[in-house]
């Protein structure tokens, strides 16, 4: 593996953890979260109310 | 695709492993997104990621492989994360259009962005809901188990079992986890555990994703041409069926699948997410744009974010697309007795059904879209029309 390939992978697996961790504690630290943060497990969409 | 039955007809077993995929598929979207799926996502999802960094150790400390011992778990890193090699310079990789174009595409694939998923599910928001944290929060995550997850364990432990040889003559990349990670759980401290779970956790991922790209189309169905919901589930699971059948009947090379998955999956998903940013920065305005991004936002907004939307997106898009198709019409490199994406239509016939399949359904679809718009106008009439009426009275 050269020098560049450790360059990149270093900056690319380190970037993407260190913005990972940054939104969860963003999420679990924010107050109130559950009333204005969604995932798609949250989402109600109208057809599922209806009989057919 | 992988066979469900060692020793059974490969053909056989994953054609059975498709129509169960299939059946798993159309039940839950008809029994729309239950408790079980919300449950699965909450839990489930965090226990993929616990059990893909288990793997992702071992992977990491795997010991060369006896019979070829070049092949070590390094190398198989430097495979994935060099950006030099021995047939190409760093200057050649960068500037290389079509890998710009495939970078795109999948990230607009994996974000579900450019198809309509996105669009459905923001239509479900409330108007102060946050957009700006949740949104960060859903592409870092992706972005994590893509770059972290896939580019430390499945690649380089494919180089490692396989070899580089194997690796650069494979006709598609589908599949190459499936051959590569049953070798990693052989040699793990139960194995058979982790191959199980990590397998079993995977498919019912896969399986929520697919859902949710059959949930637009299904919301379209019921809400633009008023269609109940079995009539459109047994409408869309007849177009579905359509194109798997030509999947599994061109299945040599995989070329229906690989055909289908770049014209639609890459080409015209980076067409429609180019759309989407035009629409953004440009006809909406980045200003009312914006206003709708800050409102119940849980973080600042930068402003230099909207001169990148109006500006320098739509700017990159242009350029590697330009660039993509005078590599690829003007300049039609045939590279190694490589087929071009166009020579492949002219001279494959699995490859001409694909894109005859692709023309057909966007045909289909674009009538019923019009069905729909015309459904909407009069439904807007109506009401018009009754409210004349309530206030006349």
């Amino acid at each position: 593996m050269t020098l560049s390939g450790w360059i990149i992978m270093a900056l690319s697996v380190g970037g993407m953890t260190g913005l990972l961790t940054w939104c969860i504690s963003k999420v679990l630290m924010t107050p109130g979260s559950t009333k204005h943060l969604h995932t798609q497990a949250d989402i109600h969409s109208p057809d599922l109310d209806e009989d057919d | 695709m992988w066979s469900c039955f060692p020793g059974a007809d490969f053909w056989v077993s994953s054609t059975f492993c498709l129509m169960v995929s299939f059946v798993i598929n159309f039940f839950l979207i008809y029994r729309g997104l239950s408790k079980g799926i919300e449950w699965f996502c909450r839990w489930a999802m965090p226990a993929l990621m616990i059990c893909a960094l288990v793997i992702l150790v071992r992977v990491l400390t795997l010991p060369p492989n006896p019979n070829v011992p070049d092949q070590t778990i390094v190398s198989g890193l430097g495979y994935m994360w060099n950006p030099t090699g021995p047939d190409r310079t760093f200057w050649q990789a960068v500037t290389d259009p079509s890998a710009w174009l495939a970078a795109a595409g999948q990230i607009f694939f994996s974000l579900s962005i450019g198809y309509g998923i996105i669009i459905t599910y923001a239509s479900y928001l409330k108007k102060d809901d946050d957009i700006a944290l949740s949104s960060l929060t859903a592409a870092s995550g992706n972005g994590f188990c893509e770059v972290v997850l896939g580019g430390l364990i499945t690649i380089p432990a494919a180089f490692l079992f396989l070899g580089p040889v194997f690796m650069k003559n494979l006709p598609s990349t589908f599949g190459m986890g499936f051959v590569a990670l049953p070798n990693v759980f052989n040699q793990m401290f139960a194995g058979w555990f982790f191959g199980f779970l990590f397998f079993f956790l995977l498919f019912l991922a896969a399986v929520t994703s697919s859902l949710s790209m059959l949930q637009p189309a299904i919301a379209f169905l019921e809400e633009g041409l008023g269609l109940g919901r079995k009539m459109s589930v047994a409408l869309l699971g007849m177009i579905t069926a359509m194109g798997s059948f030509f999947v599994v009947h061109f299945s040599k090379n995989l070329i229906v699948l690989d055909t289908l998955d770049f014209w639609v999956g890459t080409f015209s998903i980076y067409l429609l997410a180019t759309f989407h940013v035009l629409l953004f920065g440009w006809i909406i305005g980045i200003d009312r744009g914006m206003e709708e991004l800050e409102r119940g936002a849980e973080i600042p907004i930068p402003r230099f974010i909207r001169f990148i939307i109006k500006y320098v997106s739509p700017t990159y898009l242009f350029l590697v697309f330009g660039s993509w198709f005078y590599q690829e019409i003007l300049s039609s490199p045939s590279q190694e007795g490589q087929l071009s994406r166009l020579e492949q239509i002219r001279d494959i016939p699995g490859a001409q059904t694909a894109i005859f399949l692709i023309l057909f359904v966007s045909a289909f679809f674009l009538i019923l879209i019009r069905r729909a718009v015309r459904r909407w106008d009069k439904i807007e009439m109506e009401g018009l029309d009754a409210s004349v009426k309530e206030e006349s009275a």
